[in-house]
């Protein structure tokens, strides 16, 4: 799995491409924690690219949201191919993760609530 | 009928080998779609499980990997060589949202029409049996080309 960064103003946005699974998995907990570490709160996660999640990588995304909130940050994600958002679904994981169409609203949103 | 074998270490670089010969059976078989989709899903769940759960990350201790293909049916063995109990595999899961682990037996059941776990008599390690009915995945893409045709 390749995992790109790009900061916009004060939200992270990593894109995944590939697979994620047990060792991806593993592999994004890490970027998030640097991340977190680096006291950047505001993370979107793309997952245009994404081909294949299991429940290995839900969990990692679990722990991934779990870490950000306890610094009091926020996580959203965008872009799910089909079978992804289907296996979120499966697993009642869309009614914890916000979960949006497209990268362009997820920021959007973090500008709305730094508004209000 | 086919019936290919595969066997790799309990090591996480083994993921990526296991996709990998996966894909290239199914690309061979002409399994796309929907069923090969919930193929891969079911037997990296079941893989995982072996790996981890199963052989503790054992590198020493291998996961078998039998797939059967016939015009019918698709099944998938997947056998480790620890001490799992069968009879606790079906009722791992709990309903905590917030939990890391314990969705891939879930993930399993929903996509594969029939799971089920027992003890491998050579290894005695866990064997976790998938069972996929291609008519089901024909039919429904009948029933989808139909509410296409009906819809458009």
């Amino acid at each position: 799995m390749d995992i790109k960064r790009k900061d916009k103003d004060n939200v992270t946005v990593l894109t995944l491409s590939g697979r994620l699974d047990l060792g991806n998995g593993n592999k994004l907990k890490e970027c998030v924690k640097e991340i977190l570490d680096s006291e950047r709160t505001s993370i979107h996660i793309n997952l245009k690219e994404v081909e294949f999640v299991n429940s290995s990588g839900l969990g990692s995304l679990v722990s991934i949201m779990k870490e950000t909130r306890l610094n009091r940050g926020r996580l959203t994600l965008s872009d799910m191919a089909d079978y992804v958002r289907e296996i979120f679904d499966i697993t009642q994981l869309s009614h914890i993760f916000e979960i949006f169409q497209t990268e362009e609203e997820a920021l959007s949103s973090f500008q709305t609530a730094s508004t209000l | 009928m086919s019936t290919h074998t595969f066997k790799y270490p309990s090591a996480l670089s083994s993921e990526d080998k296991m996709f990998d010969d996966l894909g290239e059976l199914l690309r061979m078989n002409e399994i796309e779609g929907k069923l090969n989709n919930d193929l891969k899903l079911a037997v990296s769940e079941a893989f995982t499980n072996a790996m981890v759960h199963g052989n503790r990350l054992d590198p020493g201790r291998k996961v078998e990997i039998n797939i059967t293909i016939n015009n019918q049916f698709i099944t998938a063995d997947i056998i480790d060589e620890g001490f799992g109990d069968p009879a606790r595999m079906l009722a791992e899961e709990d309903q905590d949202l917030w939990r890391e682990r314990g969705r891939g037996v879930i993930l399993m059941e929903t996509v594969a029409d029939r799971v089920t776990f027992s003890r491998d008599h050579v290894t005695g390690g866990l064997q976790c049996t998938l069972l996929f009915d291609r008519e089901r995945y024909i039919n429904n893409n009948k029933a989808a080309a139909a509410g296409s045709r009906a819809g458009g």
